[in-house]
């Protein structure tokens, strides 16, 4: 365990140093409103985006694991003079944690160490899982197979691909620990941006650390931070784009925006929606400074477009060569202007049904909207929520909007929450896509905290300590229990070993291929095996949302006439919630080798 | 009122926000930019430590007059609202308000102001109040009450 543990703990601190060394030239060009702690954040976040990028087109040619560690190493190398003048430059800064910090400083060790911790455990779950379904599906094929192209029997990892190409760098340098390990680097980045956004409106530094510690324990924030899931990424590139384009002057500083709008649009294809409402709030900021130079910053935010554009061109224009769509799978409304391959039109609306059952939440009428606020805040299992958001929006949100209305950055960026959270309820509403709005809300808590405190009594300075208080031990609660059999998991083999066996599915048959040196390719017969636990190159004619992988098939029996086309020597039949065994009478070619509970594996002779 | 002609107000002040040195200070202390604003009138756009908004204030040169009990001065934006004075929109009346409330620390204009939303302010900490009990209660009423244990225990107290 200390072996997987150290080696994670290598590819994380290894990749962070590649990412510095591919920003630090960011900090160069961020606004003068920015302080020294966030330009440092802001160019570690960008150099692992820009990383990723150049990682993603180098791997569409080739993707092994010598050139992912040329590449680490020539980033690394590029990281060592930034990185001393950064050393530097912060032992300029005072060091020690003023005592109004303390508490809320402590509350973010806490949330950091628990997800780092609990990060060493082995992601286990079957086809419901998103990371063993697709996030970490990719990365580990991709590495198998020596180039980045989406796995045909998942549709989703066609998504794009920024976190994803991390996660496969993660992979091969830490181990497969290592991706969930590197959670506490998300979330510590994503407290360090919304603690940057916080003081940027006027807060100061201990009001900045309460809303680190109040983002860190929404249990809705941590769900979409941990566990592979890329929503917190995405949550902090949104808002390390806000943070540059509502102070940016000068086609320097847009040029970066769009670089960063370009990661959004790159780690997930909400943000095809969140740019354009973030650009629409830049002009907002725009709109309200000098006369004088607003014509010439619009030219230099439609600059940033271009820029933005040119980011994130790779990742579409890759899906519509190969998949013939640039957004693949199609989403709902898309689907009739473009011909996707692999997905026939039965399994598109399979899945678009399923999106729309998702993503349904509490209803779409103007009522519903209306009690958004009350539903996140109290209906916690809902929305896919994971524990809530806490009471400090609800609670103390509205009296930092009155506090902080005359601020124009702060009205731009109240603008853009409205405009995210109008664009989450008509389209999915999954409490995770909407991190960025939560983080807002938190820092707009955070400054009606120091209003009520400030200009009200003792017994209103103490109600508003108690919300803060018994918000942040209910996330703490709710984000550690959700932590427990990690935890334990980590502490205990015994558990561990327990756990691998329940959540695993056909546990026995992986081990079985993947330990049998005769098995070269495993031919997967049901659609909801989850391949991402075969250390052996894989065919699945039927992939989880109905993709259909091979040329001419109706149904998963007739690749078993061409298995020696095929190169398969292994056909793993299993009985799953979606059907039964396939094979009744296994044809002459086929000899059973192993058998467990529900699972059979044939061999090809 | 005493009536002093302007002076003359450039337009475009300055090209970067002026940047306010200081952090926090008492009511009516001077505190100085480090650009100059040579006449920037309705200074109400400091931002007051609590974050609870413009106070009444004006901006001299280098020196900066506040009212209120505390400010912060990080809010660089909102000084930097001042470059958007100019000449046009400082009004004569403004000018004499502002030298007033330089030479006698409180203007007549800003007492009517103070004394017309009191009464309304009066109630501000009350609904403020109101507000946090509320949520603190429904969260209290949905997450504990309406939790499995506590309901157990009721309909053991309460047999139905």
């Amino acid at each position: 365990m200390l072996w997987l543990v150290l080696r994670a703990l290598f590819g994380v601190v290894t990749l962070a140093l590649a990412g510095f060394g591919c920003g630090a030239w960011i900090a160069n060009y961020l606004p003068v409103t920015c302080n020294r702690i966030e330009r440092l954040g802001i160019s570690l976040l960008g150099g692992l985006g820009i990383f990723s990028l150049a990682l993603f087109l180098i791997g569409q040619i080739s993707f092994s694991r010598t050139i992912i560690v040329a590449a680490v190493s020539a980033a690394v190398l590029l990281s060592v003079r930034p990185l001393r003048r950064a050393w530097r430059n912060l032992s300029l800064i005072p060091q020690s944690i003023s005592r109004e910090a303390f508490i809320p400083c402590l509350i973010v060790l806490i949330v950091l160490v628990l997800t780092a911790v609990a990060g060493t455990a082995e992601i286990t779950g079957g086809w419901d899982h998103d990371a063993i379904a697709y996030h970490l599906l990719g990365p580990s094929v991709w590495l198998r197979e020596g180039a980045i192209r989406p796995v045909l029997d998942n549709s989703h990892t066609a998504f794009p691909q920024i976190p994803e190409t991390l996660f496969a760098v993660l992979l091969a340098l830490g181990g497969d620990r290592a991706p969930d390990f590197s959670s506490w680097l998300t979330l510590g980045l994503l407290q360090l941006i919304s603690a940057g956004l916080a003081m940027r409106m006027g807060l100061n530094g201990s009001q900045g650390w309460w809303v680190a510690a109040i983002v860190a324990s929404m249990p809705s924030v941590y769900a979409g931070s941990h566990n592979c899931f890329v929503d917190g990424l995405f949550a902090v590139f949104v808002l390390a784009a806000a943070r540059i384009g509502f102070d940016a002057e000068g086609k320097k500083e847009w040029a970066i925006f769009g670089v960063f709008c370009g990661l959004v649009m790159g780690t997930k294809y909400t943000g095809l929606l969140a740019v354009p409402a973030l650009a629409v709030c830049c002009a907002f900021v725009l709109l309200n400074r000098d006369h004088l130079k607003r014509a010439g910053e619009i030219r230099n935010l439609c600059v940033g477009l271009a820029v933005t554009a040119m980011v994130a061109s790779p990742f579409y224009l890759r899906n519509w060569i190969l998949l013939g769509c640039p957004i693949y799978p199609p989403p709902p409304g898309y689907a009739s202007f473009c011909s996707p391959k692999y997905f026939p039109r039965q399994a598109i609306e399979q899945f678009h049904n399923y999106i729309y059952q998702r993503g349904a939440g509490l209803g779409r009428d103007w009522l519903a909207f209306l009690k958004l606020p009350y539903n996140v805040t109290y209906h916690t299992a809902n929305f896919h929520g994971a524990g809530g958001i806490g009471l400090c929006p609800l609670a103390l949100a509205p009296f930092g909007v009155v506090a902080l209305r005359r601020d124009t950055f702060a009205r731009a960026l109240a603008l853009f929450a409205v405009f995210l959270a109008c664009i989450w309820f008509f389209t999915q509403q999954e409490s995770r896509f909407l991190i960025h709005v939560y983080v807002v809300a938190a820092i707009f808590s955070v400054a009606g905290w120091g209003y009520v405190s400030a200009r009200y009594g003792k017994l209103q300075r103490l109600t508003a300590a108690a919300v803060v208080g018994i918000s942040v031990l209910y996330g703490l609660l709710m984000i550690i229990r959700s932590q427990t059999e990690n935890l334990h998991a980590v502490v205990s083999p015994s558990f561990a070993q327990f756990r691998r066996a329940r959540e695993i599915p056909y546990l026995a048959s992986f081990d079985y291929l993947n330990s049998d040196p005769s098995v070269k390719k495993i031919l997967i017969l049901d659609r909801s095996v989850p391949p991402y636990y075969s250390r052996k190159p894989y065919v699945k004619p039927f992939g989880q949302w109905g993709e259909l992988t091979l040329p001419q098939i109706s149904n998963s029996l007739e690749p078993l006439r061409n298995v020696r086309e095929l190169h398969v020597t292994h056909v793993l039949d299993v009985v799953s919630p979606v059907s039964g065994f396939q094979i009744d009478h296994p044809d002459s070619n086929l000899e059973l080798v192993f058998q467990s509970e529900g699972q059979r594996i044939y061999r090809v002779d | 009122m005493v009536t002093i002609p302007p002076e003359p107000v450039p337009s475009g002040l300055t090209s970067k926000p002026p940047k306010i040195i200081g952090w926090q200070a008492a009511a009516g202390t001077c505190l100085r930019l480090t650009t100059p604003l040579t006449f920037c009138v309705n200074a109400a756009k400091l931002r007051t430590m609590d974050g609870s908004g413009p106070r009444t204030g004006v901006i001299f040169g280098q020196n900066a007059f506040l009212f209120g009990s505390r400010f912060s001065t990080s809010g660089l934006n909102e000084v930097k609202a001042c470059e958007h004075v100019t000449a046009t929109s400082v009004t004569q009346d403004e000018v004499s308000y502002t030298r007033t409330v330089n030479s006698t620390g409180v203007s007549k204009d800003s007492q009517a102001s103070f004394n017309a939303t009191r009464s309304l302010k009066k109630l501000f900490p009350i609904i403020v109040q109101l507000w946090m009990t509320a949520v603190l209660f429904v969260f209290i009423a949905v997450r504990i009450l309406a939790s499995g244990t506590v309901q157990n225990l009721l309909h053991r107290w309460i047999p139905r």
